[in-house]
């Protein structure tokens, strides 16, 4: 009784530690993605419960970072997959009518793009906001997500050409 | 660099880049984690819930099958109380009737002739 209580509480400092490391990082790019501080600091709880719940399931083929922050994208994907059923949103895409010769405004305020952001397909909005805000490689990013580095590339893509193309429609 | 490239990096790109969000969650997050990851009566309550079901079922089954056993003994055993008082009853009735000393009887009897 005595050894699992000795157990538990360095595995208890442990996590705290493991959480210290992490918060920010989750935290932000969450905060990026729902644009919500509630929701955020809901989400992250949920994020660092399940890695407790699922530590001894941690495997070293990657780091404890890229782990943490997989199973944070996947709850928050699957947040705001379960948003856009409740809302009932459906968002076309009309690219083949657009015309991306015209120019777009050059001034953008932080606040018109966080619009823009929430628009943008969720999962291509994850790659685009770990490239741009955290800078992270796309070698990095297909490491965190579990996926295709030319997944990533093509997700990025496909998430600028739909930022541009809300940025046109403003102008219109 | 392609044109959407193009019109990314003159207005969106930068300011994407510049974005600062809230840096850090509130420390009373950590505390919720803790008080849920150390909440042992809802892990006890989960891990006995997930026992007692397969249990329960079983339990409430064997339950409703003696009650309606039972109430069907029982309504087996008022039923053939019921014959035995009925024929009691019935056979007092014939003797009574079948009775020599009874007028009914014999009249009956006289008649038949």
């Amino acid at each position: 009784m005595l050894h699992q209580s000795l157990f538990y509480t360095s595995e208890m400092e442990d996590f705290e530690h493991v959480y210290e490391q992490n918060k920010d990082f989750v935290f932000r790019v969450v905060y990026k993605m729902v644009q919500n501080q509630q929701i955020a600091e809901d989400l992250v709880q949920d994020t660092f419960i399940r890695v407790f719940e699922k530590r001894e399931k941690f495997q070293a083929k990657s780091t404890l970072k890229t782990w943490i922050f997989r199973i944070a994208t996947h709850i928050t994907l699957s947040y705001l997959a379960r948003e856009k059923t409740r809302n009932n949103a459906r968002f076309i895409w009309p690219f083949q009518h657009d015309d991306f010769s015209q120019e777009i405004e050059s001034s953008v305020d932080v606040d018109q793009l966080k619009k823009w952001l929430k628009e943008v397909t969720p999962s291509y909005r994850i790659c685009l906001i770990l490239k741009e805000t955290e800078d992270l490689s796309y070698q990095d990013i297909a490491q965190t997500l579990g996926i295709n580095i030319n997944t990533v590339r093509s997700r990025i893509n496909r998430a600028k050409k739909q930022l541009v193309t809300l940025s046109r429609r403003r102008i219109k | 660099m392609n044109i959407i490239e193009q019109q990314y990096e003159k207005s969106i790109g930068p300011v994407l880049r510049n974005w600062k969000a809230a840096p850090s969650p509130p420390p009373f997050v950590f505390q919720r984690i803790m008080a849920h990851i150390e909440s042992p009566p809802s892990q006890q309550v989960r891990s006995t819930i997930r026992w007692l079901h397969p249990l329960t079922f079983g339990l409430s089954l064997m339950i409703v099958g003696v009650v309606v056993v039972s109430s069907f003994n029982m309504s087996m055993a008022v039923d053939r109380h019921k014959a035995n008082d009925f024929m009691e009853s019935y056979l007092t009735y014939v003797n009574q009737s079948v009775s020599p000393q009874n007028e009914d009887f014999l009249s009956l009897e006289l008649k038949g002739d």
